[in-house]
């Protein structure tokens, strides 16, 4: 054995060596869940989101915990995340916004990204998608597909962005179907199974043959129509069809791998900036759910179109002149109601039957 | 409380997302097509029939029995029930026992009767609804069924109003069931404790 073979021998050893041990992830990427991630719903397309930055970034280490109430247990949980190595952090609920700006004062080297925040420090990111254009999609769709003309919704709370999804939604179902009337019950609540089965079975009552939901998981009320023979359209996640596999029209879904993954990658080249991040049709935050077999195929094309209309900016989902459900004159003929205003929006839509408050 | 909370969120956690087929629709026949009343009280589930019946056997079980006399006797006063040759403990954990199995079904009503689905947290607080409906009835099981009524019916009505399109602020529709669990509690209060069983809360420091 010459002098050659035994450093080429000692090399190799080296090489394995390094190689058997353990190596050091390059980086780890913490996401706290309010809900359970099988919720085919708000957590599941955040699961989801981290699940493609995994694939597309093999060398990053995940800490997923679900269930994680809002407050001081969230805090607890960053810091926890923090202590193990977490250099990126994904609060992904609204809720989460205040402990996670006080948890990335203290951490500024750790980033944070948080969905739908209206608060930002250097360390902190916040992103969102805008959904009313999608909305309007919907209800075009659920416009053409009811036969009572009476579309029901489960909604969470009258808070002023959903009311923007509901109004852009009655204004894309009288788009197509001018006697469109689109019903809403609030539930209160984010999460409460039985009290969406019980809304979801009132508005059937009440003669509706669509029904919609903005509630954190869409199974019950999907579920509910599917059961009765009516027609459903899902919010948040792209995989809710499986629950309504006739009744299906479409959903709205968030679409945050690809999102994830530039964090991860701005993370990990020390180009992470805090930004407000906003997403639409045209980019790859938010997606159309394929059709369901209700919708028929010149319905499709009219959405088609229409989504190609709101991309170019050719069309705005709030064009006056419109009015709210009590008759006054919200936006002036030739005007729109601004996206960047959603948060003013307080009144619903002429032809909503519900109290925006 | 929150034991059997975490506890069934790990039992739980592979149900969630999934559908649940559950408990099938009865209809009675020949009733279940009156108009209006019909659907409200003949096209239910196995367990919403079962519901009066187990509030009635429970009455039955409480005020007729020589076991109902042992309960209420270990409630008002533990110490004579031991001196009469019964065993407090052993009644006291006969009790929780039947009134968890009867909760426990309560509460899986509300996955497999209702909503078909389950999710961590569904019952959302509604057990401590029914802490009110036992001072309403007075501890009385038979007057828990009009309570029921009324406190379920007021969780459901405010739904219902809303379906039907009732121009009432859904804020203030929420607030029913507790301001009537309020109501119930601040009108019948000083009732209740005369009610209530002597020795509740009390632990029964005795032998066995």
């Amino acid at each position: 054995m010459n002098a050659r073979a035994i450093v080429t021998t000692l090399v190799t050893a080296l090489l394995v060596c390094t190689g058997v041990a353990p190596a050091q992830p390059k980086l780890i990427v913490g996401i706290l869940h309010v809900g359970s991630i099988t919720d085919a719903g708000y957590n599941q397309a955040h699961a989801d989101g981290i699940q493609a930055m995994k694939r597309n970034l093999p060398e990053v280490e995940v800490i997923e915990v679900e269930n994680v109430p809002e407050g001081a247990d969230a805090e607890r949980v960053m810091e926890s995340m923090i202590k193990r190595g977490a250099r990126l952090i994904i609060p992904a609920s609204f809720g989460y916004l205040e402990p996670a700006l006080r948890v990335a004062q203290r951490y500024p080297e750790v980033k944070f990204a948080h969905p739908g925040g209206y608060k930002r420090v250097p360390n902190l990111t916040t992103y969102w998608a805008s959904t009313p254009e999608g909305f309007y999609l919907l209800g075009m769709a659920a416009g053409k597909v009811t036969k009572t003309n009476k579309i029901g919704y489960v909604v969470a709370l009258p808070i002023s962005f959903f009311l923007a999804n509901i109004n852009a939604f009655e204004l894309g179902a009288r788009s197509v179907n001018p006697k469109a009337e689109t019903r809403l019950v609030f539930t209160g609540t984010f999460l409460d199974p039985a009290k969406e089965a019980t809304a979801a079975t009132a508005l059937l009552d009440q003669g509706a043959d669509v029904l919609g939901v903005i509630v954190d998981s869409p199974i019950t009320v999907v579920q509910t129509a599917e059961k009765r023979g009516a027609y459903s359209v899902g919010y948040h996640y792209l995989g809710a069809q499986k629950f309504a596999p006739n009744g299906w029209i479409s959903g709205i879904a968030f679409t945050w791998g690809n999102l994830y993954t530039r964090f991860a990658r701005q993370v990990l080249d020390g180009s992470f900036k805090s930004e407000n991040i906003l997403g639409s049709l045209g980019d790859d935050l938010l997606a159309i759910a394929p059709f369901g077999p209700a919708v028929p195929a010149d319905a499709a094309s009219l959405v088609n179109a229409k989504r190609q209309e709101f991309i170019g900016g050719r069309a705005h989902p709030f064009q006056g002149p419109l009015k709210d459900n009590t008759g006054v004159e919200r936006v002036k003929a030739g005007e729109v109601f601004p996206l960047t205003d959603l948060g003013k929006m307080n009144w619903l839509v002429e032809g909503v039957v519900g109290q925006p408050r | 409380m929150f034991c059997g909370v975490g506890l069934s969120a790990l039992i739980g956690a592979p149900y969630i997302g999934r559908p649940i087929t559950g408990l099938a629709e009865l209809r009675v026949p020949g009733l279940a097509s009156i108009p209006v009343l019909g659907p409200a009280l003949f096209v239910h589930d196995a367990l919403v029939y079962a519901a009066v019946p187990v509030a009635v056997a429970t009455w039955w079980a409480l005020f007729w029995t020589r076991w109902g006399l042992a309960v209420r006797a270990v409630g008002e006063n533990p110490v004579a029930a031991f001196a009469a040759g019964r065993s407090p403990r052993a009644v006291q954990y006969q009790a929780l026992v039947l009134a968890g199995l009867l909760a426990g079904i309560a509460g899986a009503h509300l996955s497999i009767g209702v909503a078909k689905t389950w999710a961590e947290w569904m019952t959302a607080g509604r057990g401590f609804i029914a802490v009110a409906l036992v001072v309403f009835a007075r501890w009385q099981p038979l007057r828990a069924i009009a309570g029921a009524f009324l406190f379920g019916g007021a969780i459901s009505l405010q739904l219902q109003l809303q379906a039907r399109g009732v121009p009432i602020s859904p804020f203030v529709l929420d607030m029913l069931p507790y301001v009537l669990s309020l109501a119930v509690l601040a009108a019948w209060g000083g009732m209740g404790r005369q009610a209530a069983p002597g020795s509740l809360g009390r632990v029964f420091q005795g032998q066995r």
